[in-house]
């Protein structure tokens, strides 16, 4: 499976199911498409939380829950189990009881058919254990055939061989037979066990997920018919790595428009806001709760993410190649009419700053013809600014207040990340100079560089 | 110690005992149907593993037959999936592991009529300790590990209380050889247990090697193989290894007085002639915690068809053995 590269693979890697059938549920996770999809995602999410206080005692139920699927594939074909298999179907719904007997009244989708009846055509001893024999109640001639047996492997007569022989065979054989029972009756319940296995992969998965939640704090978001809303959004990955270094991540909170074009500085966070988007999206399309309070997000048919030119060299393209393939997908849904969400990161940055404008206006006015679609460019083109009917927001930068107040800091410190709309008053922010010189970029460097923008460099 | 009743007497009171087999056919198979028999007359509970790849039937170096076990009902023991689908008794099934090894699952079973079955239990020794331990919770009264050839691993005391060591002409038909070989195992399983005060110390140390310093440990390497020791600051110095020993490790220890300390003799992976040189240079060897013989059995046969005088070899290996040792082709007089 394929993901947008917007760091999903970091929080699927988290999600960390117990039994080979969650961890199955996991590998099918799939971009959804239809709300209810994700409704039925989020309410069983809802439905485990509400268990909390015996997730652990499931857990240690599923931990000794084996994967029979491939027992019940040999049973589906009609083969005779063997004991080890018997033994692998008597275990599983020994514990299945135990687990269906945990989880009393449940929601529906987390109820596990009632296995007792296998588990007795397995238990003939009414041992209650999850060890398997055949035991002698499993066919009237074998307690006497074993009991002959036992008595002649222990005395000392003479030609005692060729009817020890005849009957370890005679045992073998009814053994053989009585498997044979055993697998038949079983393959009329072969279907329970099967919904069995996928209810298990459920509430394993459902559990995985409910503890990304607790560790990540993640919430439920509410799909809206249309407005993109969320508030202090932030991104699980970038926010470790920061945490590690002791800094923090600074929240996003934000109502987006159908069109919207995001300014700022260099080093404010642009690029990592429109991936934070683009994570929010996928998370939320894969029925998973998301890293921000109170977001309300419409569902898309699919979602575009441009972030620039490492995913096309993976891809072996250009990045301005990328770029276009991208538009050219992006200009295909807006054509057709199915639903999108297009994120763009500087778009036009790979060519030159002629034309490269050009194609952030086109872009922006094109996208925005399907309703359905929703677009967020970032750009570092003035032009920008003259884009019809856009929203602006603007990350607000370095905080020059502060650049006077204190020297000397990394200059992590002085960039303020707040995202804010942008009023009709304000100017372009050029602060490429600026953030050098706190990064500590050669004084005489920069001083030359101040000359050229004065003598006039275009 | 000389001609012991039955060898199951010489295990009493131990609840692990792994039998080691100095080469193939040694004869460890036929100490363990001599051990089963035994305790199954006596009424004892036994559990049965193995470690290494055995499931063969066949030797398949000389492709004489391989003995398999023979289990009395009620025995337990754990073997792999392919192994239990060839035995010829029935069997319940207890539990299923996944140790994943190339036979299979290992299943843990109890056998309900006697019969014949091949071992192949798990080799990874937090796998041997945890079969071991569910051996334990059924109830076995003995838990017998048959060890893979000259792997020394299962011997080692976290697992066994006892071990048996198997020798024989199939490790060298030359009895001088023979002898020599037998003494060096025999001397690296009956190493001594460093003093309880400096031993208390050392228990708690981990990854690499440490030296002593006026009984205080520092750690002066990471990793025993990649480490040069100034002489100076060696000589007459304990040094504990978490880790393996092996000869150029311990030739570049050689100095005198120096007390080189390990876990276990199962750590050690030296040659007779390094230990040698490295004694003679002043050093010891001791280990953390001392492993138990309880017996030395010879097979004076020789896969290739030779055969030693017992009688002989018995009493050239009683000069130097203490331990009881036994001729595992002879009857037990009872």
């Amino acid at each position: 499976m394929k993901y947008l590269d917007c760091g999903f693979e970091y929080i699927v890697s988290l999600i960390d199911p117990f039994t080979p059938m969650g961890r199955e549920q996991l590998r099918n996770l799939n971009f959804m498409t239809s709300a209810n999809e994700i409704i039925e995602s989020h309410q069983r999410q809802l439905d485990m939380a509400e268990k909390e206080g015996k997730v652990a005692s499931f857990k240690l139920i599923l931990s000794k829950i084996r994967d029979i699927r491939g027992t019940l594939s040999n049973l589906s074909s009609a083969n005779v189990l063997d004991d080890i298999e018997l033994f692998e179907v008597k275990s599983f719904t020994y514990w299945c009881g135990k687990l269906r007997e945990k989880l009393g009244r449940c929601a529906s989708w987390m109820e596990l058919p009632d296995l007792s009846v296998v588990f007795s055509i397995l238990d003939p001893d009414n041992s209650g254990t999850e060890s398997f024999h055949i035991s002698d109640n499993c066919d009237d001639s074998l307690s006497v055939i074993r009991k002959e047996i036992h008595r002649l492997q222990r005395i000392e007569v003479e030609d005692k061989e060729s009817e020890l022989n005849q009957l370890l065979q005679e045992n073998f054989e009814i053994e053989n037979r009585v498997r044979a029972r055993l697998s038949k009756r079983l393959l009329e319940n072969c279907e329970a066990l099967d919904a069995a296995t996928k209810v298990i992969g459920n509430i394993d998965f459902t559990i995985a997920l409910t503890e990304l939640n607790r560790k990540l704090g993640l919430e439920k978001p509410d799909i809206s018919s249309g407005e993109y809303e969320f508030r202090d959004l932030v991104n699980p990955e970038i926010s470790r790595n920061l945490n590690l270094r002791g800094r923090e991540f600074q929240p996003f909170s934000a109502k987006l428009g159908r069109k919207v074009v995001i300014i700022g500085g260099n080093m404010t966070g642009k690029s990592v806001l429109l991936r934070t988007v683009a994570l929010l999206q996928t998370m939320f399309q894969h029925g998973l709760f998301v890293p921000a309070r109170n977001a309300l997000i419409p569902v898309y048919d699919t979602v575009i993410y441009f972030s620039g030119d490492k995913q096309s060299f993976v891809d072996g393209l250009s990045s301005f190649a990328g770029e276009i393939e991208h538009l050219k997908m992006a200009i295909e849904i807006v054509d057709s009419d199915t639903s999108g969400l297009f994120l763009f990161d500087e778009i036009g940055r790979s060519t030159n700053p002629v034309e490269g404008p050009a194609f952030l206006m086109a872009s922006a006015e094109y996208l925005h013809r399907n309703e359905k679609c929703r677009s967020v460019f970032t750009s570092h083109y003035e032009e920008a600014l003259g884009i019809e009917g856009a929203q602006m927001f603007i990350i607000k930068g370095v905080d020059h207040e502060k650049v006077i107040k204190e020297k000397g800091r990394d200059v992590s410190y002085y960039v303020d990340h707040s995202l804010v709309e942008m009023g009709s008053t304000e100017s372009f922010p050029k602060e490429a100079i600026t953030i050098a010189r706190l990064m500590g970029l050669d004084r005489e460097f920069i001083q030359l560089i101040k000359r050229k923008m004065e003598g006039g460099c275009e | 110690m000389k001609s012991p009743t039955s060898i199951s007497l010489l295990t009493e009171k131990l609840r692990v005992v792994s039998i080691i087999g100095l080469e193939k056919n040694t004869g460890k198979t036929v100490v363990l149907n001599k051990l089963l028999k035994e305790f199954g007359e006596k009424g004892i509970t036994v559990g049965l593993t193995s470690t290494g790849l055995e499931g063969e039937r066949r030797d398949q170096i000389y492709l004489n037959e391989k003995p398999e076990i023979s289990l009395k009902r009620g025995t337990y023991f754990a073997t792999s999936e392919k192994d239990f689908r060839n035995r010829q008794f029935s069997a319940t099934v207890i539990d299923l592991k996944d140790y994943r090894s190339p036979l299979g699952k290992t299943v843990f079973a109890r056998a309900e009529t006697d019969g014949k079955v091949i071992l192949s239990g798990p080799s990874i020794l937090q796998y041997l300790l945890e079969a071991v331990s569910i051996m334990k919770s059924y109830g076995c009264e003995r838990i017998l590990i048959d060890g893979s050839t000259s792997r020394m691993s299962p011997g080692t005391p976290l697992v066994s209380d006892g071990i048996i060591l198997a020798t024989g002409a199939a490790l060298s038909m030359n009895m001088e050889e023979l002898c020599r070989k037998t003494f060096f195992a025999v001397k690296l399983i009956s190493l001594k247990a460093t003093e309880p005060k400096l031993l208390s110390r050392m228990l708690s140390l981990k990854d690499g090697v440490w030296i002593e310093n006026g009984g205080r440990f520092e750690k002066i390497s990471s990793s025993a193989l990649t480490t040069s020791y100034p002489r100076a600051r060696i000589a007459g110095k304990t040094i504990f290894i978490d880790g393996s020993l092996t000869s150029s490790v311990l030739l570049s220890l050689s100095e005198r007085g120096t007390r080189v300390v390990v876990k276990d003799f199962s750590r050690i992976f030296v040659d007779e002639r390094s230990l040698m040189n490295y004694e003679r240079a002043g050093g010891r060897l001791e280990v953390l915690h001392p492993a138990n013989l309880i017996a030395v059995t010879v097979n004076p046969f020789s896969p290739t068809g030779f055969k030693i005088h017992s009688r002989e070899l018995i009493r050239a290996l009683e000069k130097k053995i203490d331990v009881p040792i036994v001729d595992v082709m002879e009857e037990i007089p009872k």
